[in-house]
């Protein structure tokens, strides 16, 4: 009898000790007067953005902080941002998250915001002080952009409570909270939070980049953010593999990389159909000339009106598989004003029938020797590219359009040298 | 002797100015970039003519028709760039196994193009440039090669394209009937 209790003491005392564990690991949040970001998110997140808005509010902190709780910035979210942009952390007080502050940035000032929300707080309460045994992520839901230039996006997260800790498997629930964040872009324009006007001295502080001010990015950053995106690229894998079959086929693309269904079109046709709530979309080639024709370009104009009047146009990108390997990407590099040309079907059947001519004629020896052309008498990549350039020269959107080749897992940028050649610049 | 200088003079004059006048006269095989406005890219050597007529092949169970005629001096408009080219047009019937008409660009008001560009000289060939069926689906390149007095050999390397609904209304016919295949041989009839 002595033995079966002593049994029964350890057993439970084992069990508490890996509970505290456990519990330790997920749910316990940092000593919030810690100096060390350590992030528990469930997410990914925006981890320089996140130490530098600690930096800033630990230095400004009396006159940013409204309630008498503590920012647990262990949990703080960016929300699918890493250009040091955006987070929101939860002000916990008691154990009980009180409030969600949330901290903009538009150039070189960043500003704070209280959210005031119950639904947001409940589902930073839940993360962290929850009893749930596993949680489901849910993609990120972007708003299309309304007419007043807000967008909204609602992470949400699914969690299991079981009826009992110890026995997770024998029965219980799910929940699932939401948190909701509206974005005016035109707030960016001109922020009118309530609390800020910092000096941002991050990475983008010093610099001219403003992501929230539309302001264009890093082309090379931009493009290794898309390709790298592990559902972009399994997309684009996808699409590469096709471009040998007889279909043409396509993808289009959310902001966070979220893929469309497959878009399987006819033979050498696809059509991408709305693109309401997409950045950039992605096609492949299976025959022809490997390169995007004038109706691609078109399409980036769409996609680039798509973003929204107050969206970021410059986010807009389209892409092109074909065989042996080829892939270019160009990207908008203007504003929604840029991308409002229109080109009627009888211009485009002219800036098609253009473009193939040039390319027959950069084919034929007679006129340009072997510079345009492979020795199997294929267009070369600067065949190729040059018939691009003066296409799009041809449409008017010189330096509207970003053109990149990604070759060997390596982007480079493609443009133009004093003579109107094309040459290439690997991003580092 | 003055009326004699004016008469020189006027001469020249006339002579200077007729032959300004006379439009620029290029050969086929010139680059689409060094074509100037309104110039006019001639036959020289009378290359396009062999090819006219009227040819047959079946393929995938379907009868292809051609019907190739020249056109001296069409006019080619591309936006910014116009000008005059001895050309071939080549227009077509494809019907099915029964006899019923796939596609007819002869014997409608088809807006589908099929002209020849440049010729190929050394490979005895002739490049066309194809706008495509319906919403330009399968825009691409054709070479016909002469083997002889009564057969051509015919590849058709179409292109992709991206089309749009607002371009292309849902149920458009964007089928393409012509043979997508290298070495098809066309027999005069």
């Amino acid at each position: 009898m002595r033995k079966l209790i002593s049994w029964l003491a350890f057993t439970m005392a084992f069990c508490l000790i890996l509970l505290s564990c456990v519990h330790d690991e997920i749910y316990t949040p940092s000593d919030p007067a810690s100096k060390e970001y350590h992030s528990k998110s469930l997410w990914k997140e925006d981890a320089t953005f996140i130490k530098n808005v600690m930096k800033i509010y630990s230095e400004h902190e009396s006159a940013i902080r409204k309630t008498d709780g503590n920012p647990v910035w262990d949990y703080a979210m960016s929300m699918g941002k890493y250009d040091e942009t955006f987070m929101a952390v939860p002000i916990v007080k008691n154990d009980k998250v009180i409030n969600t502050l949330v901290c903009g940035r538009f150039g070189k000032k960043v500003y704070f915001r209280y959210e005031n929300s119950e639904m947001n707080n409940d589902f930073f309460q839940d993360i962290m002080f929850g009893t749930y045994s596993r949680y489901n992520t849910e993609p990120k839901e972007n708003s299309s952009v309304n007419h007043k230039g807000i967008i909204c996006t609602t992470q949400s997260v699914s969690m299991w409570y079981p009826n009992s800790e110890t026995n997770p498997d024998a029965g219980g629930h799910w929940e699932t909270n939401y948190y909701n964040n509206c974005y005016s872009f035109q707030d960016y324009a001109n922020p009118g939070w309530e609390n800020g006007g910092y000096d941002y001295g991050g990475s983008n502080g010093g610099g001219s980049a403003a992501p929230n001010n539309q302001e264009s990015e890093d082309p090379c950053q931009k493009t290794k953010s898309i390709v790298t995106n592990p559902q972009v690229k399994a997309s684009i894998d996808d699409l590469k593999t096709k471009s040998t079959g007889t279909l043409e086929n396509a993808y289009k693309f959310k902001a966070d990389g979220t893929p469309s269904n497959l878009i399987v079109g006819n033979a050498h046709t696809v059509n991408f159909g709305d693109k309401t709530g997409y950045q950039g979309g992605y096609h492949n080639h299976t025959t022809g000339i490997p390169m995007l024709a004038p109706a691609d370009i078109e399409q980036l104009l769409q996609f680039a009106l798509a973003q929204g009047n107050y969206g970021n146009s410059s986010a807009a990108y389209v892409g092109m598989v074909a065989p042996n390997d080829v892939h270019y990407i160009i990207q908008f590099n203007g504003n929604y004003d840029d991308a409002l040309v229109t080109f009627s079907q009888e211009e485009m059947n002219n800036l098609s029938m253009i473009y193939r001519e040039e390319a027959s004629d950069f084919k034929e020896k007679l006129l340009y020797g072997s510079t345009y052309i492979n020795t199997n008498g294929s267009l070369n990549k600067l065949g190729l590219e040059k018939l691009f350039y003066n296409t799009l020269n041809r449409m008017g959107l010189q330096n509207k359009v970003i053109l990149q080749r990604i070759e060997n897992n390596s982007i480079q940028n493609i443009s133009l040298d004093s003579n109107n050649t094309p040459i290439s610049n690997p991003c580092s | 002797m003055r009326t004699f200088f004016l008469k020189i003079t006027s001469l020249v004059i006339y002579v200077v100015c007729i032959s300004s006048c006379q439009a620029q006269n290029l050969p086929l095989s010139t680059a689409l970039s060094n074509i100037p406005k309104n110039a006019h890219v001639k036959d020289l050597n009378n290359e396009l003519t062999p090819y006219i007529g009227t040819y047959k092949a079946t393929f995938n169970g379907n009868e292809v028709t051609l019907f190739i005629s020249k056109e001296d001096d069409k006019h080619m408009y591309y936006g910014n760039q116009e000008f005059y080219r001895d050309a071939l047009v080549m227009k077509y019937v494809v019907k099915n196994s029964t006899g019923t008409i796939l596609q007819d660009t002869k014997n409608s008001n088809s807006s589908i193009n099929l002209v020849s560009t440049k010729i190929k000289s050394d490979e005895n060939s002739v490049i066309f440039i194809y706008s495509g069926t319906n919403c330009g689906v399968g825009w691409g390149d054709i070479y016909l090669k002469k083997l002889n007095s009564t057969q051509i050999s015919w590849e058709y390397i179409p292109d992709s394209t991206i089309i749009d609904s607002s371009k292309c209304p849902p149920g458009s016919d964007t089928t393409i009937y012509l043979p997508e295949t290298k070495d098809l041989i066309f027999t005069k009839q």
